[in-house]
């Protein structure tokens, strides 16, 4: 008979108590650095998502504050159908219709332009290119003279005057832009060499052929009260320490400043501003359009703002982007200026058509193109 | 379990850890790449407005300047010659004329003005409105970032700073010319030279290859192409095989044309119709109650422009050459550019 084996177990058939605490406590420690290893990666890929994703949106501001500074959406957006995306292209807007004129079409010989000029044309012509030694560009005026002259210079109104003088071409082209476009238009139309005041039926004095007041006057509408002096003036001078501004079709003040008088209006902008005549300028030209409306919650919010005013004879485009850190709470904002389509190119790269039309971009191919498309500025 | 198993296990515990932690660096890596693939794509964008800043300047110049005649040989001649305006300010005929009121356009072997079939002094291609749009060429103008630009001057501030010790201490004295030329070690008798010639090589450093082409649409009329992109501004691979640059895309080879387009398909390019006038400022007066008040002893008095004696009258004129007086962003390709 066999002898009886032994069953005792053999040392390394399992754990001692003490062999599992260790290995459990050591198990522990590597899954705990494992985890705070992950953890720590997770965060930072997190906190370089999120620095991606402010990029992003700052990027993508930025690129829409240089598209903007270029097409003007946020004064006109010419594909929308909806009527308020068009509102600037009501009477007397800057995104209005002006009085069309028979085009000035240049013929073109051999060795010369000719411009069929006449001092009878009225409304606007997009091809005619004002030149200097055009006689019926210059301003002929008593550049001493306000309103309500006794004409002890003489009776200017001989040379050129709204109606029946010789030379009313001008006075006529001036009255036109202002009426229709606004100041800012009236300054981004105009040359800048001229002298921004005419002569014509003044209703401010009963149509009385005058100088027109608000054109002369110190602190009436166009007119700063610049030194209290009271005759035509030059765009420097009409705009030194005042501006002329557009005003978006979201500004920040709410879509009531939209009003043909807050575009036809002085604003202290230079020496001897206040605080709330900045924020009533900000109110008026600056845009408040949200990029992001539908973002989800936890995304920064990011803005892109736009402002457009002439001062010191300079048309300025301002450029705002900006967003606030959703966790930390920073805002974060960057400006800039800079040059591009002017108001007269944005009303050219847009087709004709009541305000809700979606009329859309009007296309440009050359100058003797025949398939052109026409435009605010061509519509004969 | 062995301890042979034990340490498998630990293999396995790591080598999960290290692959997991290696692929969110990986992730990592690529969104930075990709954040900085889209900022660069936002610097050309950039660029090119910035471009389109450099035509109007290079419009409104040439509108009177850098009409001297330049001889076959790369020299100027030491003739100075002045335009008056796209729009000749003087009668409205195109221009730029000189002061005898010809054409300002290529010289000769001898400095003396090339003739048309008129007798009349030619113009320079893309300058010339007699030619039809369809062949009128354009001036395609490069811009990157020379290593020194010519006639450059020193960055330095205060030239002529008051010395605070030594014999002249506290003299204002106005020793030195201000500003002051960029000096780069060179020995004074090149000097002069290097001055007015510059460094044109490249600055491999800041490279950013950005272009604008100018085309002339009317008398005033110009459309602008701004671009950032390696064709340099050739519009097609024909402009590149006329302009003998084919060594720049790999050579005259399918090869070469292919790399061309590829290139165009990368680059930034946006257009622009501008209206240059001859129109610049005006001048503002002074005319204290003008006819009326007691003050008249000013009426009629003019304030100069860029006068330095006070506010009523524009300083820093910007435009004496002329002004941009409209732009337009083109949303299509126009057929000429």
């Amino acid at each position: 008979m066999p002898a009886v084996q032994s069953i005792r177990p053999r040392r390394d058939d399992g754990f001692s108590l003490i062999e599992l605490m260790i290995a459990i406590t050591l198990g522990m420690l590597l899954v705990y650095a494992a985890m705070a290893g992950f953890r720590v990666a997770s965060q930072s890929i997190t906190s370089a998502n999120r620095l991606a994703m402010e990029n992003s949106l700052l990027r993508a501001g930025f690129h829409e504050a240089l598209n903007e500074i270029d097409m003007w959406t946020a004064y006109d957006d010419p594909e929308s159908t909806i009527a308020a995306d068009q509102a600037l292209r009501r009477a007397q807007m800057p995104f209005s219709q002006l009085p069309t004129t028979p085009i000035i079409m240049a013929s073109s010989t051999a060795t010369a332009y000719v411009y069929s000029e006449s001092e009878a044309d009225t409304g606007w012509d997009p091809t005619y290119p004002w030149p200097a030694s055009s006689p019926r560009t210059w301003w002929r005026a008593n550049a001493a003279e306000w309103h309500n002259s006794v004409g002890r210079s003489g009776d200017y109104t001989q040379f050129a005057t709204i109606g029946g003088s010789t030379h009313p071409w001008l006075f006529n082209q001036m009255d036109m832009l202002h009426k229709g476009l606004g100041y800012y238009g009236f300054c981004d139309y105009l040359p800048p060499s001229m002298l921004y005041a005419y002569i014509g039926p003044d209703p401010n004095q009963n149509n009385k052929i005058d100088m027109v007041r608000d054109f002369v006057n110190a602190g009436t509408s166009f007119r700063n009260g610049d030194g209290g002096t009271s005759f035509a003036q030059g765009r420097y001078r009409c705009t030194k320490d005042t501006s002329y501004l557009l005003v978006p079709l979201k500004p920040l003040g709410g879509t009531g400043q939209i009003t043909t008088g807050n575009i036809r209006n002085i604003y202290s902008t230079g020496v001897g501003t206040n605080e709330g005549a900045i924020k009533g300028f900000m109110d008026r030209s600056l845009s408040s359009r949200s990029q992001l409306t539908q973002k989800p919650l936890h995304w920064p919010e990011i803005k892109v703002q736009v402002a457009r005013y002439v001062s010191y004879n300079r048309f300025v485009t301002l450029s705002k982007i900006g967003f606030t850190n959703s966790i930390s709470g920073q805002p974060l904002e960057l400006s800039f200026t800079a040059i591009g389509t002017t108001l007269r190119g944005a009303r050219q790269q847009r087709k004709p058509g009541a305000q809700g039309s979606g009329a859309g971009w009007a296309k440009w191919w050359g100058p003797n193109e025949i398939d052109n498309d026409r435009h605010l500025d061509y519509n004969p | 379990m062995t301890s042979a198993h034990r340490q498998g296990t630990v293999l396995i515990i790591v080598a999960g850890i290290s692959s997991l932690m290696a692929a969110m660096a990986l992730t990592f890596l690529v969104r930075m790449r990709s954040d900085v693939e889209e900022s660069q794509a936002l610097v050309r964008e950039a660029q090119a407005h910035i471009m389109k800043v450099a035509a109007c300047n290079f419009i409104m110049e040439a509108a009177r300047l850098g009409w001297d005649p330049k001889l076959p040989d790369g020299s100027r001649s030491p003739i100075r010659r002045e335009g008056f305006g796209w729009i000749d300010v003087r009668d409205g005929q195109p221009g730029p004329r000189g002061e005898d009121g010809k054409r300002l356009g290529p010289v000769d072997a001898s400095g003396s003005p090339v003739l048309g079939s008129d007798g009349q002094p030619k113009w320079d291609q893309w300058v010339d409105l007699t030619l039809p749009d369809s062949t009128r060429p354009a001036k395609r103008c490069l811009m990157y970032v020379m290593q020194r630009p010519p006639f450059a001057v020193s960055p330095k501030v205060a030239v002529n700073a008051i010395p605070t010790e030594g014999p002249d201490v506290l003299k204002p004295y106005l020793s030195l010319p201000d500003p002051q030329p960029f000096q780069s070690g060179m020995p004074s008798a090149e000097f002069a030279q290097a001055y007015i010639s510059g460094n044109p090589q490249i600055d491999n450093a800041r490279y950013l290859p950005s272009w604008f082409r100018v085309w002339r649409a009317t008398p005033a009329s110009f459309v602008i192409t701004c671009g950032v992109g390696e064709t340099l501004g050739y519009r097609n691979w024909d402009e590149v095989v006329a302009a003998n640059e084919t060594g720049r895309f790999g050579g005259p080879t399918p090869e070469g044309r292919e790399m061309f387009y590829f290139h165009q398909q990368q680059e930034v390019r946006l257009w622009y119709l501008v209206e240059w006038s001859g129109h610049v400022a005006s001048s503002d007066y002074q005319n204290l109650q003008n006819e009326f008040g007691p003050k008249t002893v000013e009426t009629y008095m003019q304030r100069p422009i860029n006068t330095s004696q006070e506010s009523r009258s524009q300083g820093k004129m910007v435009n004496p050459v002329g002004t941009i007086r409209m732009i337009q962003r083109l949303l299509n390709e126009p057929r000429f550019w």
